[in-house]
């Protein structure tokens, strides 16, 4: 256990170091980072001193390793268009988008689980259909599309439903959590209905029935138990592939979150900006993939072996 | 399959309309076969097929609404959008991008997996571990946001998208191609091909080359969706396509201004998304139904 986890963090600080690369490399490609902050009154003479004062006059590794030490000290520069450090702007739309993840992680686990456990107890019947129909039909919504129709539909036609912005009150919530629930509950049906299906066949199950025990646990303590690894391996995945996902949610329904500042920052060209939700996004993103791995080699010690 | 493993669950036959429906289309691909069908000849015919321009703007007709309303005219059949251009001819140039950017993902990730995938799974050792490291990597990066950073670094451009797309649908195939190579070298006749001291890029070539091609087109199949709905997504965001090239991503994101004036704009080509998307994973469950009998159980 312990070779895996060392091994696993070790991975783990190597993909953030070639993500702290890619996104520095790509800040320097964009061009001259004094360009973004130069305005009609910069005097050559500023425009030489912002060099000095950004490092720029040093070698690329030198600069690379000043930038990072600002990055671990939680300094992520300063937005161009917020005219505020990037952290400021970053943590104050933080509760908001995690609350959204939050809810359609919760929404997701509530509907997907006990959806794929029914249709893998009940395999080929008309349910496992028409649950393996919506799979397929879920997984190829276009989320954005899907909020723009319910929007046209619950807002616009109907005028049941506030088409987003969060102002308070849980019908804000309904219409995003519809767009984000279907797409990430078919995958979590489709693997908790493959994982059961397995589970209920195999020879434990049997000899269980055979003792006598009640159906109703035989499936959700015995089968479940063993079934639910994979797919909680993946729920978390879930969170992670959320939240980056509410870029996409939240900018259909105008939701004041992290996912809209970072298109807000794409449409106005704020390079800081943009990068600094980039990097936050992308370490939450990668942890959650290690606690993930750790959590699954620990429940299933088959996995530390590989 | 069914027989043998189901023992303790009586396998139970499919007695539904909605079941035998599910398994006829399972066998045969109709519905996603013509969806998939017309969209490669619309692809390819787009300049005979289109009525219009797609990109000729006619500001007199903004918004037109679709043929069948009464203000509709029967030259815009689906409607106009806000810059009086054809819904229906944008979609059918959209068809034409949407064709030209799967392949070409598809075929640079598949033979950029397949080769690594090889390498990885037949070599071994320190070339397996880097290759499959970097597979990890990769498919741990969140794919929306890198493509974000390097659309505002180098502008919205084709190239960036195909690359991009490639870049990140490239590891599921060295995944899969690996773990089918790692079963091919034990085989006799591999084990033959090295004692007739054939060099080892012979014996790939030659002997694990056509134990995988199946399994190539399975990962094919299953990512052409994917790589479909990136795009369009990518686009919507405004990192995909760009304008004024018609792509059916950008088209969704342009009607969404219009959503309450216009619904026909954003709502047709997102439509189109769905429909490929769907037949695409459709298709994909019957080329593994058909080479892979093995998977047929899990769905």
């Amino acid at each position: 256990m312990r070779r895996f986890l060392v091994r696993r963090f070790v991975f783990l600080l190597i993909t953030l170091w070639l993500v702290s690369i890619l996104v520095f490399a790509l800040s320097r490609a964009s061009g001259d980072p004094r360009l973004l902050y130069v305005d009609p009154y910069t005097t050559q003479q500023d425009f030489a001193a912002m060099g000095r004062q950004m490092g720029l006059d040093r070698p690329l590794a030198v600069q690379y390793l000043m930038w990072v030490g600002r990055v671990l000290r939680g300094d992520l520069g300063r937005s161009l268009r917020e005219a505020r450090p990037v952290r400021e702007a970053i943590l104050e739309r933080v509760p908001t988008t995690f609350q959204l993840a939050g809810l359609g992680w919760l929404f997701i686990m509530l509907s997907g689980i006990p959806l794929g456990v029914l249709a893998a107890v009940k395999r080929g019947t008309t349910i496992d259909y028409i649950a393996r129909m919506l799979v397929t039909c879920g997984q190829s919504l276009p989320q954005f599309w899907l909020g723009i129709v319910l929007i046209l539909l619950f807002s616009v036609t109907l005028g049941w439903l506030p088409s987003g912005r969060k102002e308070g009150g849980p019908s804000h919530y309904v219409l995003p959590l519809l767009v984000i629930g279907p797409f990430t509950a078919a995958g979590t049906l489709r693997l908790v209905r493959a994982a059961m299906i397995q589970a209920l066949d195999s020879e434990y199950i049997k000899f269980a029935r055979a003792k006598g025990v009640r159906p109703s646990i035989v499936v959700w303590k015995h089968a479940l138990r063993n079934a639910i690894i994979t797919p909680l391996t993946y729920s978390a995945l879930i969170l992670a592939h959320l939240l980056t996902g509410t870029v996409l949610v939240e900018t259909v329904f105008a939701w004041p979150g992290l996912g809209r500042l970072a298109i807000i920052a794409v449409n106005q060209n704020d390079f800081p900006l943009l990068t600094g939700i980039v990097l936050f996004f992308a370490t939450i993103f990668l942890v959650i993939n290690f606690v993930v791995d750790i959590v699954y080699a620990y429940v299933d010690p088959r996995i530390r072996y590989m | 399959m069914e027989g043998c493993a189901t023992l303790g669950s009586a396998a139970r036959r499919p007695t539904s309309v909605l079941a035998r429906w599910y398994r006829f289309t399972l066998r045969w691909p109709v519905f996603p076969g013509f969806v998939l069908s017309l969209l490669v000849l619309v692809g390819i015919f787009a300049p005979w097929i289109a009525p219009h321009s797609p990109t000729q703007a006619s500001l007199l007709d903004r918004i037109t609404p679709p043929a069948w309303y009464a203000e509709g005219s029967s030259k815009y059949i689906l409607g106009a959008d806000h810059q009086g251009r054809d819904v229906l001819s944008r979609l059918v140039y959209g068809a034409r991008i949407t064709l030209l950017v799967a392949s070409t993902v598809i075929v640079a990730a598949g033979v950029l997996g397949m080769t690594l995938g090889m390498l990885a799974g037949y070599i071994g050792g320190i070339v397996d571990e880097l290759i499959m490291r970097g597979v990890d990597v990769i498919l741990t990066l969140p794919l929306l946001l890198v493509a974000l950073v390097f659309v505002i670094a180098f502008g919205q451009s084709i190239f960036l998208l195909v690359g991009l797309l490639a870049v990140f649908s490239w590891g599921n195939f060295a995944r899969q191609v690996r773990g089918e190579v790692l079963q091919l070298r034990t085989m006799d006749y591999v084990a033959l091909s090295k004692v007739a001291g054939a060099p080892t890029m012979w014996t790939i070539y030659k002997h694990i080359l056509p134990g995988v091609t199946s399994t190539v087109t399975i990962v094919a199949s299953v990512a052409a969706g994917g790589v479909i709905m990136t795009e369009a997504t990518l686009s919507f965001l405004g990192a995909g396509v760009p304008p004024p090239t018609p792509s059916w991503g950008s088209m969704v994101s342009e009607g969404r201004l219009y959503l309450t004036s216009a619904w026909w704009i954003a709502f047709f080509p997102g439509l189109a998304i769905f429909l490929v998307v769907m037949s695409l994973f459709f298709f994909a469950d019957w080329v593994r139904d058909r080479l892979d009998p093995r998977l047929r159980q899990l769905m």
